[in-house]
Order: structure tokens, then C-alpha cells, then sequence
């Protein structure tokens, strides 16, 4: 965004300086009918010095005007020439060529003769004692056409000026440029309200209508996505009703079957609970996408993991398998203590489900990176696939279609866990450790120290 | 004989319930909406009420916020999975106790028992520990299952008269959770499960502070609560 920004101001800038160099070159090359000041000041010092050359020529002659040049050093717009009858120099520099004709023009051209290459050639004759017929040629050399409108201040002055003036056009230009990075990087990172501002839409150029269009853009987005998670959450709430039904519809069998078919009917319960079970974890799913705030009570996540890990190692054990806590530290969270349990739970419940037979879970707690809490899961299951890891935290994701449906996953525990932590302020990710997956979950905690018991609910405002 | 009232706008649901409560022994009538429910009520006397909140015309906090302002029937409400929103607020109204719907019929007349059961454990058979007792400002009546503060009756549902006998009877002692839960509610309380806590806020609403400006049930974190004893100065 810098290097663009600086690109366009010093791409302007050089661009009005060139613009106004040549506009100055123009004006004082082709059209330059009234004389500025610095070439009025020039033509007043000519004048004086015409003037005094000529006196010193006449009341001292040739070696009195050449000393009188060696000590005052050429005047300033003025180049002096003095030739004898015959055209040789005496004041020791030769005519050059382009002056020689002033030489031997007669004398009643002189009055009109041309300027040579702009600048001015006076010539005057004059007899001098001693040394006879001579011609006085003055050349006037005016000032260079840019000085007659830049000094030093006036070129500060426009360097300053044309610098803001590119400034502010530069950041005119970036401006709704980084607007837009923003609220695309809002909505990005899941923030549908995200819209560019009113400065940028109410613009009338192209990038006004961008924006307009990027505000077109997330609306549909949002309505879009909202959509789609109205409809989810409708078709479950809708699913609920039958779902409620079936299970007293269940118990009036079960009471009248008299035992008979009881296997069946407890499949069929166990089918109901996990459909209800699934419709709760879409509804938690879609809450949780639209949720913005977060209940904050103090949460003692040592409890909360051992619980977890004991709750988990106890179904763990029926199939065979072991959960352990191999690291525990103290620590504090502030938020919603039943979400950040599901999260962790259904974690360490899919790792559950993925470890092979007589194998172990781990669990470890510490305080890792910028003093945030660290859960790290283990499992010794296949893992995943490197080109799938960001997409295990996906609604419905399923690494391998058989194995995964055996085991009884249904894709939401993560997605849910991930939009738990999120709303934490925390981060989760996934990786492959050789041995299996390794899922950590950094979460940042309250400041330092526990609180006590009376003053718990002081610490959550602050 | 219990009387139960049941009132959900689902008319099949509530059909296949009655059949079943009838099984369980229950005498059942139902209630396809509010306002329906709230004349029912007037009408008859029910010993219980299963109220589901999501019904047309009235919903179910709405009967149950204008059932309190004249009964103290139990309410079992019926919310939907997932929205501890309704929960809470139906707790804080006054329900007795709350279900997730959909929900396995066994379960819902477990409730409906536990909460039955409070409710009669007074008018009926005065149990041993019927003996009146006071603590402070407090005056407790088992028998009667009336509590009284400084004289004046004090309206308590069925539920959080339960907590508060069970929380003055070890005034000073802090009692568990699960002991609460147990003693009071009947049943052992689920994770997360809000209900205690309501019950509680209920209950300092109604008391108030003690004498003194202290709080008279204090929440002591992951353990359980303590009625505070007044200090006598």
C-alpha cells in the first residue's frame, strides 16, 4: 500500500514539475510579449553599465577601460567587445564569428541590425586620442528565460505547493484503495456487516462505484449466508417436532410390546438420540456462527480438562482405549465455561474415536507462545492428509467416507470446537505428527493470578 | 390421582402424552394454547402443568408469568434443546424445573414425579422432620410448607421452598451442589444445568438482604451455596 501510495506522489510530482518547467520555457520562448522583472532589473544594470564603459573608454582610453574591466571583472549582463577600424580586437579576446559582421557593417545599418540569437548588440564608434577610430561593441546578455520568473523561493514555493497538492491527490487515490482492503479483510475473516464507508461509496469516480459494488457484493454474500443458516437451523427446529413425537411414540410401543421386540426399540432409540444429538449440534453450529458476544465467567480449566479426561477415558475404556492427562498447569479463562467443555470434549472425543485399538489419547496442558494457555490433543490414529488439514474444522467433513461413518463421526464436533475457541480469542489447528493427529488449542488468558472467590465477578468486567 | 395439564400446541404430541402419563397413572387433560391453559387453570385445579414455550397466541412464559401473579401450581416446562435462553427465563419467572423437548417419555415422568413429590410432601403426609424451626427473620412451617418472614407469608413455589428448607436446615454449613440438587429438585443435576442457580436468585429476590445488609445465600464457586447465619453483635 506504501509503495503505491509513494509511486503515484512522486510520479505526480515530477510529472507538474516537468509540466511547469515547460510551461515557463513555452511563455519565455514563443510568446514572451511583456518583460518580467528580473529581465527589466537586467536591462537597468545594462544600461548603467553602458553607460560607465563608455565614459571610462573615452576619459582613459583602451588601457584604462581594460584596467578598469580587470578590476570590476566583466559586468554582469554585459559582454564588451572594442575593435579598431580594421576589425582586430583590443581588449584581447577575439569577436566571435557569429558577432564578426558588427565589424564592418556600415554605420547607418547599425541602428537597425537584428538582435543575434536574442541578445542585443549595441555598437558605438568613436574617435579616440591616441588610438584613432574604434567601435564599442556591447553585447546584452539577458538572463536566462527560467530565472526571469524562479528564484530560490518561488522554486521552494512551488516544490512545496505541487508536493501537497500530489500529496493530497495520492492520498485521494489510496485512500478508498486501503478502504476497501479493510472491509474485504473484515469480511474475509467472517464479518458480514462489513461495508465500505460512506466517504467511499458516495464517490462519484470509479472507485466509488467499486465500492458500491463491493456493498452490493456483501449484502448478497450476507443474505446468502444467512440464508442458508435460517434454513439450516429451520429444518432442524422443524425436524424436532416429529423427532418428539417419535420418542413418545417409542415409549407407548416399548410399554405395550411388553419386552417383546425390546432390542429393536432400543436401536431405534439409540437412533432417535443421535438424531436429536446431530439437530442439537447444527442448531449450537449456527448459533455459534451468527454469535458475536460471549457469556464471560471466570473458568478453572485444570478442572475442566481432568473432567473432560476422566468423562472421556471412562467411555474410552468400554472400546479399549486410553485417555490420559499427561501435563497440567492452572489457569484462568474468562467466557462461556459449557461451550469451551464441548469444544475440548468433542476434541478428545474424535480423537477417541480415531485411535486404534489398546492405544492412547494424550492430553496436555501448558502455558505456551505470549503466555497463552496451550491444550494439545494426541491421538495415534492415520491422521489426515496434509492437502486436508484446514479443512477438518469444515462442517461435515469427512476424511475417508467408510472408515469414518464406522466410526461414528458426524463432522460437527470440530467445526463447533473451532468456532468455540474462536469466540475466545483463541486459535486451534491440526497436524500430523508421524504418529497421528495432533490438535492444539491456544487460548489467551485472564491476567495473572486467580482471583478470589468474592471478587470473581469484579474480575470478569474488568 | 394426580391431575396434569398439559399444553402444547402440538395435538398429536400432546395425544400420545396423555395416552402415556394415563399408563403412568396420571389423570391428563391439555391445552392447545395459552390462553386456553390459563382458563383451564382458573376452571380446575391441577396438581401440575407442563407447559411448552413455544406456542401460538400466548407462549409459555407468558401463561407462566401471569399463572404466578395468582398460583404457585408446579410448572415443568418444555423448551427446545439448546436455547438456555428459555430456560432461564422460565426458572426465573417461577417454573419448577425445565425438560428438553424432544425428550424420552421415562425421563419426563421422572421429572413429573420429582416435582410432584415436593409439592406434596407437605400437604399430605407431614414427615418426620416436620417440626417447625426459624432461623433469623425466618420461620419455617414443614408442615404447612409455608415459610414465613418476620410473620408475613412468604409466596414460594413448591421448588424453591424445597431449596430454601434444605439450605436453612444446614444454615451455616455450605451445602454441594449435587446435595441440593438432590434434596431439593430430586434428581442429580446435569452439567451446565442452570436451574439451581435460578432457584437460588429466586429465592434472594424474595428474601431479600438480611438485617444487617449482608447477602443471605452466598455462592460459593464449584461448591455449593451457604445460608449465611446473622452475626449476633
Amino acid at each position: 500500500m506504501r509503495g503505491q501510495f509513494l509511486k503515484i506522489f512522486l510520479w505526480f510530482w515530477g510529472a507538474m514539475i516537468a509540466l511547469v518547467l515547460i510551461l515557463v520555457w513555452t511563455s519565455a520562448h514563443l510568446g514572451g510579449q511583456e518583460i518580467p522583472p528580473m529581465l527589466e532589473h537586467a536591462r537597468e544594470v545594462y544600461q548603467k553599465d553602458t553607460t560607465e564603459v563608455k565614459n571610462v573608454l573615452q576619459s582613459r582610453g583602451v588601457a584604462g577601460l581594460r584596467n578598469w574591466l580587470e578590476r570590476h571583472g566583466s559586468p554582469r549582463f554585459m559582454e564588451v567587445f572594442l575593435l579598431t577600424a580594421d576589425g582586430r580586437s583590443l581588449l584581447g579576446r577575439a569577436l566571435p564569428p557569429r558577432l564578426r559582421a558588427f565589424a564592418y557593417m556600415p554605420e547607418r545599418y547599425l541602428e537597425e541590425a537584428p538582435p543575434v540569437r536574442n541578445h542585443h548588440v549595441a555598437v558605438y564608434p568613436m574617435v579616440l586620442p591616441g588610438t584613432g577610430y574604434v567601435r564599442l561593441l556591447l553585447v546584452f546578455h539577458p538572463p536566462s528565460p527560467i530565472w526571469h520568473i524562479l528564484s530560490y523561493q518561488r522554486l521552494a514555493m512551488a516544490l512545496l505547493v505541487s508536493g501537497l497538492v500530489c500529496w493530497g491527490l495520492a492520498a485521494y487515490l489510496t485512500a478508498p484503495v486501503r478502504e476497501l482492503r479493510r472491509v474485504t479483510q473484515g469480511l474475509a475473516s467472517g464479518d458480514l456487516n462489513a461495508r465500505a464507508g460512506k466517504s467511499l461509496a458516495r464517490r462519484r469516480d470509479e472507485l466509488g462505484g467499486l465500492g458500491r459494488d463491493f456493498n452490493t457484493m456483501a449484502s448478497r454474500l450476507q443474505s446468502l449466508i444467512q440464508s442458508r443458516q435460517r434454513l439450516m437451523a429451520d429444518v432442524s427446529h422443524e425436524l424436532r417436532s416429529p423427532l418428539a413425537r417419535l420418542q413418545i411414540a417409542l415409549g407407548l410401543a416399548r410399554r405395550r410390546s411388553g419386552g417383546e421386540v425390546s432390542s429393536e426399540l432400543d436401536r431405534i432409540e439409540r437412533e432417535a438420540d443421535r438424531l436429536n444429538e446431530l439437530i442439537g449440534q447444527i442448531l449450537t453450529l449456527t448459533r455459534l456462527d451468527s454469535q458475536t458476544a460471549l457469556a464471560s465467567e471466570p473458568i478453572d480449566m485444570a478442572a475442566m480438562v481432568k473432567t473432560i479426561v476422566t468423562d472421556a477415558n471412562y467411555e474410552a475404556q468400554t472400546r479399549n482405549r486410553e485417555v490420559k492427562l499427561v501435563g497440567e498447569v492452572a489457569a484462568e479463562i474468562v467466557g462461556d465455561e459449557s461451550l469451551l467443555h464441548s469444544a475440548i470434549e468433542n476434541i478428545v472425543r474424535n480423537a477417541v474415536r480415531h485411535t486404534p485399538e489398546d492405544s492412547t489419547v494424550e492430553v496436555d496442558m501448558e502455558i505456551g507462545k505470549g503466555g497463552q494457555l496451550l491444550i494439545e490433543i494426541r491421538d495415534k490414529g492415520p491422521g489426515i492428509d496434509e492437502s486436508l488439514l484446514d479443512k477438518v474444522f469444515e462442517p461435515f467433513f469427512r476424511v475417508d467416507e467408510a472408515r469414518n461413518r464406522e466410526a461414528g463421526g458426524h463432522g460437527l464436533g470440530m467445526s463447533i470446537a473451532q468456532r468455540a475457541v474462536t469466540l475466545h480469542r483463541g486459535t486451534i489447528s491440526a497436524s500430523n505428527t508421524g504418529e497421528g493427529l495432533l490438535v492444539r488449542i491456544y487460548l489467551p488468558l485472564t491476567t495473572d493470578g486467580v482471583p478470589e472467590l468474592e471478587m470473581a465477578g469484579d474480575s470478569v468486567k474488568a | 390421582m394426580n391431575r396434569i395439564l398439559i399444553s402444547d400446541d402440538d395435538l398429536e404430541l400432546c395425544e400420545m402424552l396423555q395416552e402415556y402419563l394415563v399408563g403412568e397413572g396420571f389423570v391428563v387433560d391439555m391445552a392447545h394454547d395459552g390462553e386456553h391453559a390459563l382458563r383451564q387453570l382458573s376452571a380446575e385445579a391441577y396438581d401440575l402443568l407442563i407447559l411448552d414455550i413455544m406456542m401460538p397466541i400466548r407462549n409459555g412464559l407468558d401463561v407462566l408469568r401471569e399463572l404466578r401473579k395468582t398460583s404457585q401450581v408446579p410448572v415443568l416446562m418444555l423448551t427446545a434443546r439448546g436455547s438456555d435462553v428459555d430456560s432461564v427465563v422460565g426458572l426465573e419467572l417461577g417454573a419448577d424445573d425445565y425438560i428438553p423437548k424432544p425428550c424420552n417419555p421415562r425421563v419426563l415422568v421422572a421429572r413429573i414425579r420429582a416435582v410432584l413429590r415436593r409439592s406434596e410432601a407437605s400437604d399430605a403426609n407431614p414427615s418426620q422432620d416436620s417440626e417447625t424451626f426459624g432461623v433469623g427473620d425466618i420461620t419455617v412451617y414443614p408442615g404447612a410448607h409455608r415459610v414465613e418472614q418476620n410473620g408475613n407469608r412468604l409466596e414460594l413455589t413448591s421448588t424453591e421452598y424445597s431449596v430454601l428448607a434444605c439450605l436453612l436446615r444446614h444454615a451455616g454449613q455450605v451445602v454441594g451442589k449435587d446435595q441440593l440438587s438432590k434434596e431439593a429438585l430430586g434428581r442429580r443435576l446435569e452439567r451446565f444445568d442452570r436451574s439451581l442457580d435460578m432457584h437460588i436468585s429466586n429465592l434472594r429476590r424474595k428474601l431479600g438482604p438480611l438485617p444487617g445488609g449482608e447477602e443471605r445465600i452466598h455462592t460459593v464457586r464449584g461448591v455449593g451455596y451457604l445460608y449465611t447465619l446473622e452475626r449476633t453483635s
